[in-house]
């Protein structure tokens, strides 16, 4: 089975959560057996060289679609900039004409209308598979608070509109959590299958881990890793603040990814920027190797996510980590499992939240109830998440256009 | 339980001594005069990132331990106590010790030849003059700390490295303190630790909480007021950050917390609460009153004065303190009354933020001959002025405390306050209270109180009688059972 997959950004190095998760479905389509292309429509300015895949066509910056763009809007103007004649059809058509997909694969609703042109110029019109990672809808009225609101309104009511057409058409959608599964159901899709975010193994490299320890010296902090991605900034300081000052001299959070920014100049952060520098490190973007070295030495993992939607991969890697996990019930959407888990904390009042973390810093958590269960923590991983999509895909039908036009 | 008692303010200032520097000198004094207690003394050395203990002979010399305290009553109506005579082995003076090394001499040298140079400049340039040099001051500092703080963590890296061991990094990490090495202060877990000076430049309460996790002691520390973050604009520089973040260090740091006044106690509890930090125990200390004088040294400053009627406002002449009221009473008061209208003394140092002030003051012809400003003025002077003065006027917009306020009620003189809440406090209702903004309510209260010898005198006598100023045996008094609350004995 040949599958056309279209997304937002390029997946060669992928760097946050969503890139993972296109990067891994083509991976497991791939171990399966499935030739896979992907089509990226990317922002120019943050992507280049390797980064970028062969088929992968660039948005500039330059483009009417992008200047015409409201702020915080580009992935919806990628569709329009993809479907139009003076945008990148072209570019699709071909790369389609030469594939002769059997499956479209769509990882986000805003291309929606090029693959409904896709659908009209190829011979053997592909299976439409929505691989939705969000609600795409009203996350968007959260980042756009503070906007011009008719102008929100606006772009908000559009970015329904093409998630509800894309659902109704899809032969198949996957969703990362059952409530999104039952949002997309309301949205009128016929066939709908779960599969969570995950993450993938990462091995401990030993002199990284030295590296690591030599520089941490040992010093206790929790651990919040996130992308460039408002919720998460957000999340941080509805549950950390109002200011880190419930934090000890000599205890830290490390924050890890594209999020330090988003931190920094969050407005909680700026109200008392004293505190908040003396008890907030921000390493920004680390290396995967990194990344697994600072998942196993910090005291705790924070998830103080509040809103957005789909799951987090963090969380995976975060429970996968076997080290005290603080989340609230948002965070662990998708893997309620883990509550069982005994490393696994919830809590969803900022305060108590907060008691969770100092509890964590100073190893006082209370004592674990349950033993550890390797087996459901390595549910997380990608292998085990998306297994069902490869066999959710081959039982698919060619589609009745399809069959029409070959009678 | 052992008090310990950090002076590192005391040994490294240089100037008379500001409220805090008193405060921290008269409990010293205070802990010195008990036999029944065991004392230490203690200070943190920033460059050695350590505490280090004070020889008790060094404390006697460095607090000044020439004369006795005079009675309350001596320095309102009677003569003050005659020095002790002066032995082979007691300085003809109080002497200060030597500061502790280089480093504090050359930046005292820096602070006072930078503050001289401003004095001298023209007004006008003041303000941005004291920006740039604090400006200045900052990026020196930080620059410094940042030099030294990369050396040392890359030598301790490269032993650690050889050792194959980690070191600690990060903004403080590598002032943690180790376990007390030859010279440092040997901490005990029965000690109760006490720091009132001016904590937020001597010492480091990041190594204070470490210190005090890892040996297990108890520990007071001061809050004065919380103006820097609760009122930065009527600051001379923007300090609201770095406090903010003092403040917490110091929350994390306090067994418990002993605030000047009840206001103090509430803004730092509130402070706290908005920071979402912790809450220590928070118990008010007020500060003693009495001003050390011997009576030979009681003398006006200026010999008109004795001529003139007048009246006194001591504060530190800055935005804060609202010295423009009095102006705009002052200006009013000539308009109506030409030569009759009495003086304004003003005792304090000119500060920031009142160039425009000063120089309506110094150009407005009504204001001619009106008012006097002394600044480093002896304690003997001050208490002439006190005595003789017809009443005290302090217009402030806040305070942590209204030290001037129960100065003036201490020696029977009526005094016109602010409502500033910690006045109020101070004032206990035997001053007239005044919002610090309603200028005709001012103007006409203190026209009528100049005008009312009769008036003056009955305030007078009601003080004499009524009003019990705190004293600082009180406040040490205090402090003990603030200690014993510390250590689990109260």
């Amino acid at each position: 089975m040949r599958v056309l997959q279209l997304t937002v950004y390029p997946i060669e190095q992928p760097r946050h959560g969503g890139q993972a998760r296109c990067a891994n479905m083509r991976a497991v389509l791939q171990s399966q057996g499935h030739e896979v292309r992907t089509l990226a429509v990317y922002e120019p300015e943050h992507y280049g060289g390797d980064a970028v895949g062969p088929h992968d066509i660039g948005f500039p910056g330059h483009s009417t679609y992008r200047k015409q763009a409201l702020p915080l809007c580009v992935d919806y103007a990628s569709g329009d900039f993809l479907a139009a004649a003076d945008g990148a059809r072209d570019h699709l058509v071909g790369v389609a004409t030469a594939f002769e997909p059997d499956v479209l694969l769509l990882e986000h609703p805003w291309h929606w209308p090029a693959a409904l042109h896709l659908q009209e110029r190829l011979p053997t019109p592909p299976a439409i598979v929505y691989s939705s990672h969000n609600i795409e809808a009203p996350l968007k009225a959260a980042i756009l608070t503070g906007f011009e609101p008719e102008a929100a309104a606006r772009i908000v009511a559009l970015i329904e509109a093409r998630e509800r057409a894309l659902c109704a058409a899809a032969d198949l959608c996957i969703a990362v959590t059952d409530t999104d599964a039952d949002v997309l159901r309301g949205y009128g899709a016929r066939t709908v299958i779960v599969a969570s975010n995950g993450i993938v193994e990462r091995r401990v490299d030993e002199r990284h881990l030295r590296d690591w320890q030599w520089f941490l010296g040992g010093k206790r902090f929790a651990l919040f890793v996130g992308s460039a991605y408002p919720p998460n900034a957000v999340g941080f300081w509805d549950m950390m603040g109002p200011s880190l000052a419930f934090l000890p001299p000599d205890e830290r959070v490390l924050a890890v990814g594209g999020v330090c920014k988003l931190l920094v100049e969050h407005p909680a952060y700026l109200e008392w920027q004293g505190v908040n520098a003396a008890r907030l490190e921000t390493a920004g973007v680390q290396s995967e190797d990194a990344l697994a070295v600072l998942l196993k030495l910090a005291s705790c993992i924070l998830l103080p996510i509040t809103f957005g939607g789909g799951s987090n991969i963090k969380t995976a890697e975060a429970i996968f980590a076997n080290r005290p996990v603080i989340g609230t019930t948002h965070s662990l959407r998708g893997y309620d499992f883990a509550r069982r888990l005994p490393h696994v904390y919830c809590a969803d009042d900022a305060a108590e939240y907060r008691r969770l973390v100092r509890l964590a810093l100073d190893e006082r958590l209370p004592a674990p109830e349950g033993a550890d269960d390797p087996a459901l923590r390595e549910s997380v991983l990608w292998r085990h998440t998306l297994a069902g999509v490869p066999g959710a895909m081959a039982a698919l039908r060619p589609r009745p256009g399809a069959a029409a036009l070959l009678e | 339980m052992r008090i310990v008692l950090d002076l590192a303010t005391s040994q490294i200032w240089t100037r008379p001594p500001v409220g805090i520097v008193r405060t921290e000198q008269r409990f010293g004094q205070f802990l010195l005069s008990r036999d029944d207690l065991e004392v230490a003394f203690c200070r943190y050395e920033k460059a050695g990132k350590r505490y280090v203990e004070i020889p008790r002979d060094d404390v006697r010399r460095m607090l000044h331990l020439d004369y006795q305290t005079p009675e309350r009553d001596e320095l309102a109506d009677g003569p003050p106590a005659e020095p002790p005579p002066i032995t082979a082995s007691t300085p003809a003076h109080p002497t200060r010790l030597p500061v502790p090394g280089r480093r504090e001499r050359l930046v005292g040298s820096i602070k006072r030849t930078g503050h001289g140079v401003i004095h001298r400049m023209p007004e006008p340039l003041r303000p941005q003059a004291r920006e740039a040099f604090h400006a200045a001051k900052l990026f020196a500092k930080h620059s410094l700390a940042f030099g030294r703080d990369s050396a040392r963590w890359m030598a301790q890296a490269a032993r650690a490295r050889r050792r194959g061991t980690g070191v600690p990094i990060g903004s403080t990490a590598g002032a943690l303190p180790g376990p007390a090495g030859a010279g440092s202060f040997a901490f005990r877990p029965d000690d109760v630790y006490f720091s009132m000076g001016l904590d937020w430049e001597y010492n480091d309460l990041g190594a204070l909480y470490a210190e005090r996790k890892r040996i297990g002691f108890r520990t007071v520390l001061h809050c004065y007021d919380t103006i820097p973050v609760l009122l930065p604009h009527l600051m001379s520089f923007d300090a609201r950050q770095h406090f903010a973040r003092y403040f917490t260090d110091l929350a994390h740091a306090a067994d418990r917390v002993a605030a000047i006044s009840e206001c103090s106690k509430q803004d730092f509890t509130r402070l706290m609460t908005e920071l979402g930090g912790p809450t220590p125990p928070v118990d008010v200390a007020i500060l003693g009153t009495e001003i050390d004088v011997p009576q030979a040294r009681v003398k006006p400053p200026a010999t008109r004065l004795a001529e003139r009627e007048f009246v006194l406002c001591v504060s530190t002449i800055e935005a804060r303190k609202n010295h423009e009221q009095l102006y705009h009473v002052w200006d009013r008061l000539a308009a109506r009354h030409g030569d009759d209208t009495p003086l304004l003394v003003i005792v304090g140092m000119v500060g920031w933020g009142v160039g425009d002030l000063l120089f309506k003051m110094r150009t407005n012809p009504r204001m001619r001959n009106r008012v006097v400003i002394f600044d480093n003025l002896p304690d003997g002077e001050l208490v002439w002025l006190y005595r003789n003065c017809l009443f005290t006027v302090f217009p402030s917009h806040y305070e942590g405390w209204g030290l001037p306020v129960v100065e003036s009620l201490a020696f029977a003189k009526p005094c016109i306050c602010s409502t500033a809440p910690a006045v109020l406090e101070a004032a206990h209702g035997m001053a007239e209270a005044i919002d610090p903004l309603d200028t005709p309510a001012w103007c006409a209260a203190i026209e009528n109180l100049w005008r009312d010898a009769a008036l003056r005198e009955r305030i007078a006598a009601g003080l004499r009688d009524e009003f019990r100023p705190p004293t600082w045996q009180a406040h040490g008094e205090r402090l003990l059972t603030i200690a014993r609350r510390a250590a689990g004995e109260a």
